[in-house]
């Protein structure tokens, strides 16, 4: 539904309009809840605008089908929800080995195992500390269906750009809530870019090869220095953030991402005395510790709420070094929540 | 003005409609909307509910902890979120299908909506009834609104369809005003 350029709009949706506009071409899926919109929508839209999409017959598929489209050359994506994710481990550790550009979409829900199908946030650890070697992915966190459009774009440029598989890692509210969201519709900056690496055959040129498979002596610890480069480089250009409600006098500081972020932002507004700011990180990784701590320096104690058990907890003591100030509320297994428990649980706490 | 709604039934009654269709109907009134729909394992007869929030302001949290509006649709609906009910909700029961509910709470606005929907021989209209009420009640909303959405979302559907949607509609209405 349209009005201007607003619409509403499911994040799920937004998702996949954002691909499309990013010249995405190539979905691969599998479906789970609760992020089966996404396939359904790129089942109809992908051959309106004469791209391919494949329904694999499980996510170990997707995300090799994903691994071919980009070593191609082409932008391409796959979505899927925890479980699913974990299937794909050994796949994304391929594409970030071979440094090949990728979008992968996380709608977590609730786990371990196959868990349940509400919104969660405990695959964070999976997402900044991913599968197997010693590899990074560029992780994007929206917290409403504006981000959800926003940053899937923007995904495929950082893909691209790093030659760095990007994970957008949003949770099943984010995914089935329908918001307005205005749309700015333009071009992927990187869209053009010719991929001279990628192997689009040989003719008329040298060929080439692309393995994350090195095992002449000191090759694999060569690239990985290389590897090493490149997130440094992702580390000091691609952090991002966001402060709100953050002045001189804020005397207590919640830091939260996504769905939990949106939460204490009304948490924020019912606190009565406005002394509660809250620092959102929006890129999981790289992670802004040193503004983190900046920020942190003159408050008296920090909240960090996460649907999970103390993940992003982890890197807040990073940041942080006196953990004496941290405190936190977590809520796992599909829990959700609302603002007026963060707030008791704040006004317990100090 | 901020405006929580829980509305709450089983599958099948439209419920998730009516929640993307109060979405629709204030997002084309140019306010802030988000709806949260339950999702995943829902089947028609199984409990279904959903969240629409309307606001001039960002909504921040699209949970609903204390509706200002509750619609219940059947005794369980009823049952299972009565625990939700505030001093200021306002609650609008289907009593074609509630029996059992707090007859000392004056915010509790009664209506047999699957009779009246029966009446007008539109059984599935009975959430259209319910919602002709809310209108009456709040009256947060303009009338063409109702009828622009109803019409983009019936869009494709036969003319049918949609003015039995607007005697629903105005069924509603004519039962809280004769109230």
């Amino acid at each position: 539904m349209a009005n201007n350029n607003r619409m509403l709009i499911k994040g799920n949706y937004a998702i996949a309009e954002a691909a499309i506009d990013a010249g995405c071409r190539f979905y691969a899926g599998y479906p789970i809840t609760p992020q089966n919109e996404i396939p359904e929508y790129m089942s109809k839209r992908m051959p309106e605008v004469n791209g391919v999409f494949m329904q694999a017959e499980s996510e170990l598929i997707s995300i090799n089908l994903v691994f071919g489209a980009a070593v191609a050359g082409a932008r391409a994506m796959t979505t899927s929800s925890s479980p699913g994710i974990s299937l794909m481990q050994e796949g994304i550790s391929y594409m970030a080995g071979c440094e090949l550009p990728g979008v992968i979409v996380n709608v977590m829900r609730g786990g371990p195992g196959l868990g349940n199908i509400s919104p969660s946030q405990s695959d964070y650890f999976q997402a900044v500390k991913p599968g197997h070697g010693d590899y990074r992915l560029i992780v994007l966190a929206p917290h409403n269906t504006q981000e959800m459009y926003d940053f899937t774009f923007e995904a495929f440029d950082l893909a691209d750009k790093y030659r760095n598989p990007v994970m957008v890692l949003t949770d099943g509210l984010l995914g089935q809530i329908m918001e307005s969201i205005e749309l700015k519709r333009k071009k992927p900056e990187l869209l053009n870019q010719k991929k001279e690496w990628a192997l689009t055959g040989a003719k008329g040129r040298k060929g080439q090869r692309i393995v994350s498979l090195l095992m002449d002596p000191g090759a694999l610890e060569k690239h990985n220095f290389h590897l090493q480069e490149k997130y440094d480089l992702i580390r000091k250009q691609e952090k991002r953030y966001e402060k709100f409600n953050i002045t001189d006098d804020t005397e207590y500081l919640i830091v939260a991402f996504g769905t939990v972020a949106r939460v204490s932002k009304g948490t924020i507004k019912l606190d009565k005395d406005k002394r509660i700011g809250l620092f959102r990180p929006i890129t999981l990784f790289p992670f802004p510790y040193e503004e983190l701590k900046e920020v942190a320096k003159n408050v008296k104690k920090i909240f960090v709420f996460e649907m999970n058990l103390g993940q992003m907890l982890d890197d807040v003591k990073i940041a942080i070094e006196n953990s004496e100030k941290i405190e936190f509320y977590g809520r796992p297994g599909g829990g959700v929540p609302t603002s007026e428990e963060l707030l008791n649980f704040i006004l317990k706490r100090i | 003005m901020t405006e929580k709604i829980i509305i709450a039934g089983s599958g099948g009654q439209g419920v998730l409609t009516l929640g993307v269709f109060i979405a629709r109907v204030g997002f084309y009134e140019g306010k802030k909307v988000a709806w949260l729909p339950t999702y995943g394992a829902e089947k028609r007869g199984g409990f279904s509910f959903c969240y629409t929030v309307i606001s001039d302001d960002e909504i921040f949290s699209p949970v609903v902890e204390t509706p200002s509006t509750l619609f219940a649709f059947d005794q369980r609906a009823y049952d299972t979120y009565k625990i939700k009910i505030g001093k200021e909700t306002q609650v609008i029961i289907n009593s074609s299908l509630i029996k059992d509910f707090d007859r000392n709470n004056k915010n509790i606005f009664k209506v047999p909506a699957t009779e009246l929907a029966k009446d007008i021989g539109f059984i599935q209209g009975m959430n259209i009834v319910m919602f002709g009420v809310y209108f009456e009640l709040k009256k947060i909303f303009k009338k063409e609104s109702i009828y622009e959405v109803m019409k983009e979302m019936l869009k494709g559907k036969k003319e049918e369809i949609f003015s039995k949607n607007k005697m629903a509609f105005e069924k509603g209405i004519g039962y809280s005003n004769n109230k």
